[in-house]
């Protein structure tokens, strides 16, 4: 009975809250940004287009600042080599959790040809038309992508405003049959930079070339490294974490290790892994924490629990029911974590195949002028009126 | 036995149990006092109301409020007193930027949360979903006296409520919740805007 009455208050109340005189404009700024911080980034950019007083307050540069320290992390997808990327609304997933079978059907429909759900707007296309974007690697806010197999045509880019950079053409390859290429991006905490890296490992007794980019200056550098000679291959892509990549190294005798490249040593350092579960591992980066995943029957995850010490590799439980709160599970190939306090949200892959690629990030306004430092570094925007000029074949 | 002569004393002393009541925002249901906390009944009978302050509308209507109870959530109040501006015999705390009806609202707002903090966060949910059925105008001014009060959980759930006005909204919808007629864009950047962004109208 009482419920009814309170549903009823509810259904008057949502019919009085026409707003009558518009005194939202007689609102103080500071109490309307207070309501913007609060919001999803989506919501965010939909104010930024209501009207120009709250264009004036969202585009303010301190209000990204502000903003940043109140947003989480989010999640965006792509099909392989589509240059589409769907950022994942948290609201809109439901989280349904039934006995070892987790089901989240908000974020997997939108790649869904015919699907009759909505499409999670929105969609940030990534103005590489007619390339394939072969390489996506998150860092902070950012993407770095790389088209074709050569890595030509390269860009770092914001996704959440359109912003991006090109990057300088890399070195050529002197023999580019012969080697595996893998590729690195991440930022630099003590002089804020951001850096792309690249490593070529020939088969045949070459000496491993690493190459690396300060993003915001035109040349590549080569960088001269002591590894050990039996390292034959790593990692396509790497993992950012901590101020240093990690990459997956195998050496001549199938043993697997994690080689870290620090930014401020400029140096390789190996990590062994924990154990020795088969061959098809994954790491990535799990709550702050490095983070290594076996995709064995049953999925294992291990965590480093202090970064660089190997005694401190700690499993954690997948299916565990432990804390309600948060929990850990497993929906096809794909695992996720939810912290329901936090409104935190993280979905791996652990399928080896890259059929659908799962980006986190913290998405950001700032623009890309502020986050990366260098000479006439030329910002680019999708949506500028301008776009349809740089279309690159 | 105790509780017959107690009775018969709350009879004698209606008028000044009432005046008492209203002073602290309780209004009798049905001869019946409404979910009161026995210790501050017990006290008015006593004879000895908690320590009480007086504030003051931009009407010039006074409000006699329980120190506690506005100590505990606005942090303007909670300043004064603390650095020993307000005289308790005489002075009063003038708050010309709040009229009545709103001064009074915020008073109900901190008197409820502050008997009731106890309470099961549904039924709080459900009072405080309730305490906000105003019409826009109102929805205002109770937010321009949270943040002049700087009472902190009255913000945020004011907050609370236009974020979810504004969540999971285009931006015509929110243009006509909100009444705003004018946008400001010239027509090229409304133009741009929606190429930009044409899944948000």
């Amino acid at each position: 009975m009482i419920k009814f009455l309170f549903q009823s208050f509810f259904v008057r109340w949502m019919r009085k809250l026409q707003i009558r005189r518009s005194y939202v404009a007689s609102l103080p700024a500071d109490i309307i940004t207070d309501i913007f911080v609060r919001l999803p980034i989506k919501s965010v950019l939909i104010c930024r287009c209501v009207c120009k007083h709250w264009n004036t307050l969202i585009s303010n540069p301190n209000f990204a600042k502000l903003l940043l320290t109140y947003t989480l992390p989010a999640v965006m997808i792509r099909r392989k080599h589509s240059r589409f990327f769907h950022l994942v609304e948290y609201d809109r997933i439901e989280w349904h959790e039934r006995r070892n079978n987790t089901l989240f059907s908000g974020v997997f429909e939108v790649l869904k040809p015919n699907s009759s759900s909505i499409k999670l707007d929105p969609k940030f296309e990534i103005p590489l038309l007619g390339t394939k974007v072969y390489a996506v690697l998150v860092c902070n806010g950012l993407f770095y992508l790389s088209c074709s197999n050569n890595g030509d045509i390269s860009l770092v880019c914001n996704p959440i405003t359109g912003e991006f950079i090109r990057l300088p053409k890399h070195p050529p390859i002197l023999k580019p049959c012969e080697c595996e290429i893998s590729r690195g991006f991440g930022f630099h905490p003590k002089t804020n930079q951001y850096k792309v890296m690249r490593i070529l490992i020939f088969k045949h007794d070459h000496p491993m070339v690493v190459e690396m980019l300060r993003v915001g200056s035109t040349t590549w550098i080569n960088i001269e490294v002591d590894y050990p000679k039996n390292l034959i291959s790593i990692s396509r892509f790497s993992v950012y974490l901590n101020g240093a990549l990690h990459w997956l190294g195998k050496d001549v005798d199938g043993n697997v290790s994690i080689w870290a490249f620090n930014f401020d040593t400029e140096r390789f350092q190996s990590f062994s892994i924990p154990s020795d579960q088969g061959p098809k591992v994954g790491i990535h980066e799990f709550s702050g924490f490095f983070c290594m995943t076996y995709y064995n029957e049953p999925i294992t995850m291990w965590i480093m629990k202090r970064y660089g010490i190997e005694e401190s590799w700690t499993p954690i439980l997948v299916n565990s029911d432990r804390n309600i709160n948060s929990s850990i599970t497993m929906f096809h190939d794909y695992i996720a974590y939810h912290d329901r306090e936090n409104k935190e949200y993280k979905i791996f892959r652990t399928d080896c195949s890259d059929n659908i690629q799962i980006l986190c990030l913290v998405p950001t306004l700032i623009p890309l002028k502020d986050i990366i430092i260098g000479d006439n570094v030329e910002v680019h925007n999708i949506y500028s009126l301008n776009y349809p000029k740089l279309r690159f074949y | 036995m105790e509780l017959l002569c107690i009775r018969q004393w709350i009879s004698g002393l209606l008028p000044t149990v009432k005046k008492w009541l209203s002073a602290w925002c309780i209004k009798p249901v049905g001869g019946a006092l409404v979910r009161q906390e026995p210790e501050y009944i017990l006290l008015a009978l006593m004879g000895s109301p908690l320590k009480k302050i007086m504030l003051c509308s931009s009407e010039k209507e006074i409000f006699s409020v329980e120190e506690q109870v506005m100590v505990q959530h606005s942090v303007i109040i909670n300043n004064m007193i603390e650095d020993g501006s307000y005289n308790h015999e005489e002075s009063k705390i003038p708050l010309d930027c709040v009229d009545s009806k709103t001064l009074k609202k915020v008073i109900d707002y901190c008197t409820h949360h502050t008997h009731h903090h106890n309470d099961n966060q549904e039924d709080l949910e459900a009072w405080d979903a309730q305490f906000l059925n105003v019409d826009s105008n109102g929805l205002y001014d109770l937010l321009m006296a949270a943040n002049y009060l700087e009472i902190r959980n009255l913000l945020d759930l004011i907050y609370g409520t236009i974020k979810n006005m504004i969540k999971g909204k285009k931006i015509d919808e929110i243009r006509r919740i909100f009444n705003i007629k004018d946008h400001g864009f010239t027509p090229e950047e409304e133009e741009q805007n929606r190429k930009e962004y044409p899944h948000f109208y």
